[in-house]
């Protein structure tokens, strides 16, 4: 064991490794800044030039450029409002309304270092939980993920800052537009219209685009100012970043929650980081001493989520390592590359190839501080472009953003589809609407109904009596009624 | 915003109301999620729309109304330049598109000739080299040059 380890680890110091995981990070964070783009993107480009590349340099590069790719999301999310990835639509929520106030530097600070953190401490529980990770892996079946997902759904009503009644509508539109498409167990198509473009749905990327980012730049559009507004004063960049970085170490307790909260629902299987953003993002609201200022600006918003994001890849990567099943999409393009390389990840992968895990373990650590460093080094250059004029800067960002909806299936209607779903963003954004409501809706929906049915189906009615759904119900039903019981307690002292 | 919001919610119940119907041609398995979700917004929506009906309107002030009528004046000039946004890509395609609105919006605006080339030339750029030639994403070549292919 102790051999692999520094076998594995000591493979990080050869120059050629060093130099392509360097470039791989360059890579990853310019792939999460774009919007459409993302650590998935550039893993499905790169493979086949891993072909007949040194195993060890190969899934260096691909596990480095992944592993960043939120830091990178984290940017454009923050300064303007554009989720680089979906996994960064959380943070826009506290992050932009930050940096309208001035405070761009601070919820910068705050993101990257809740991701660097965030990151190094999921890859130190994959690293610790390898030896136990089969049993909980199998320990998930559909009844327990479905509870999970109905975790993340519990918080549709309370993640935006609007009344809990708008919330939930806004919520329930979003599961709506979620069961749009092919039904998994009938395959019947719903709500199609006869297209044959929405038969696979209306895909994550041009919808976070439509809901958070194209309604900011309609925004800019018809006010033609600064995404800060010029009377505003901005703190030195330095000395803000600084400050963000201070606030995680102040909310470390959040930021370790979060990270648990990213890292658990990465380990299991077809849940996915996207979900697990906005279950920390939930649960950081719903435990907070003022869940009211959250969507106004509360840091405590920027770093949930953040830290979820990152922690998420080392659960992720738990299960794709030793049972050889990919958590999430970005894990099985990550299981064709071991297979490119002639490695089968599984049981025996550990045993085999222990050298190899380590080697990720390491290469998933110095990616998110090398990542995060990157960032900030370059943070108060970055800042200069929330003090352009609306007027320049919407159109340009508008085709980014088009660019991002259309190059994630290649196809001129996600385009459309995207500016059409806008309008309906723009609506909520004006008359009150939960814009993360209807999009956390969106998210969970379909994943509800598929593993409902399957739970259904395998165990009956009664298949929410397993102890592992039945701990989630409970730990849900207290996320729930936390803040009204304290708020209640704190009314009846007073 | 009281009247916007309940034309909004009324528009939402004639959705939610086309969606039950749609629904009720899904075999049972595939309309359970989808009815539960509809009976259930609709009656949020309800309650939503008697609150806002009963609220008392704002009183609105001459002020007030010109400045609505300035917004909403730019928020039509606005949708006018996202359909034509629309509409460029689709017919001169991304790599001629892109670059030829934001021309135009910036001229339009008055804006300096500096920014009016320096970002079209940018986003060319971007779309043709960083996505076309770099990435090998398959560009859409807009109708006008499908034409004479």
């Amino acid at each position: 064991m102790t051999d692999s380890i520094i076998q594995g680890l000591s493979v990080l110091f050869q120059p050629a490794i060093m130099v392509g995981m360097f470039f791989a990070i360059l890579g990853g964070l310019i792939f999460g800044l774009l919007p459409g783009l993302s650590g998935l993107t550039f893993m499905a480009i790169f493979i086949p030039f891993t072909w007949g590349m040194d195993p060890f340099l190969a899934m260096t590069i691909l596990v480095a450029a992944y592993a960043v790719s939120c830091t990178g999301g984290s940017v454009t999310a923050v300064l303007v409002n554009v989720p680089g990835t979906p996994a960064n639509a959380a943070t826009v929520l506290d992050g932009f309304p930050l940096t309208q106030q001035g405070h761009a530097g601070r919820a910068l600070g705050a993101a990257l270092f809740a991701s660097a953190s965030g990151g190094v401490l999921g890859t130190l529980v994959l690293a610790l939980l390898i030896p136990a990770v089969t049993p909980i892996v199998m320990a998930f079946g559909s009844p327990e993920s479905f509870f999970l997902i109905f975790m993340g759904l519990s918080f549709i009503a309370v993640v935006g800052q609007e009344s809990k009644l708008k919330g939930s509508i806004s919520g329930l539109l979003g599961l709506l537009v979620a069961f749009i498409g092919y039904h998994d167990g009938t395959g019947v198509a719903r709500f199609t219209f006869g297209t044959s473009f929405l038969l696979d749905g209306v895909k994550i990327v041009p919808c976070a685009l439509a809901v958070f980012a194209v309604p900011e730049m309609i925004n800019l559009l018809i006010t033609g100012r600064t995404i800060v507004e010029e009377r505003t004063v901005v703190q030195a960049p330095f000395a803000d970043i600084w400050e963000g970085m201070k606030d995680v170490y102040r909310h470390w307790w959040l930021h370790l929650r979060a990270t648990a909260l990213g890292v658990f629902v990465g380990i299991v299987p077809g849940v996915g980081g996207d979900v697990a953003v906005w279950v920390a993002y939930g649960h950081a609201k719903t435990t907070a001493k003022h869940p009211e200022t959250f969507g106004f600006g509360n840091i405590e918003g920027v770093i949930a989520p953040e830290s979820a994001n990152n922690g998420k890849e080392g659960g992720a990567m738990l299960p794709t390592l030793a049972l050889g099943i990919p958590g999430s999409a970005g894990m099985a393009v990550l299981l064709g590359a071991f297979l490119i390389q002639g490695l089968q990840p599984g049981p025996t992968f550990l045993v085999e190839h222990m050298d190899m895990a380590w080697t990720i373990i390491g290469v998933l650590v110095v990616a998110n501080i090398v990542g995060a460093a990157i960032c900030l080094v370059i943070a108060p250059q970055l800042i200069k472009v929330t003090r352009m004029r609306g007027q320049l800067l919407a159109p340009f960002l508008l085709c980014i953003i088009a660019l991002g909806a259309y190059s994630y299936r290649n196809s001129l209607d996600d385009v459309f589809l995207m500016l059409v779903l806008s309008f309906l963003g723009w609506t909520m954004r004006q008359l009150g609407y939960s814009r993360p409501g209807f999009f956390l809706g969106y998210v969970l929906g379909g994943l509800a109904e598929r593993y409902f049915g399957i739970s259904a189906l395998a165990h009956g009615w009664k298949f929410f009596l397993t102890p592992i759904s039945l701990v989630i119900i409970a730990i849900t039903i207290f996320s729930i009624s936390f803040q009204p019981i304290a708020d209640y307690l704190k009314r009846r002292k007073a | 915003m009281r009247k916007k919001n309940i034309y909004f919610l009324l528009l939402l119940l004639v959705v939610l109301i086309t969606g039950l119907v749609l629904s009720l041609d899904f075999r049972p398995r595939a309309r359970l999620f989808p009815m539960i979700v509809i009976l259930s917004c609709g009656v949020l929506v309800l309650i939503e729309l008697l609150r806002t009906w009963r609220s008392a309107p704002h009183p609105e002030g001459e002020e007030n109304a010109e400045a609505e009528q300035e917004k909403r004046r730019r928020f039509f000039i606005t949708t006018g330049w996202l359909v034509g946004f629309a509409l460029t890509i689709w017919f001169f395609g991304l790599a001629a598109g892109m670059p030829l609105f934001i021309l135009a919006y910036l001229k339009t605006h008055g804006e300096s000739w500096l920014w009016t080339i320096v970002l079209p030339v940018a986003m060319f750029v971007l779309v043709y080299f960083g996505f076309g030639i770099l990435l090998e994403t398959p560009l859409y070549e807009g109708w006008l040059f499908l034409q004479y292919q």
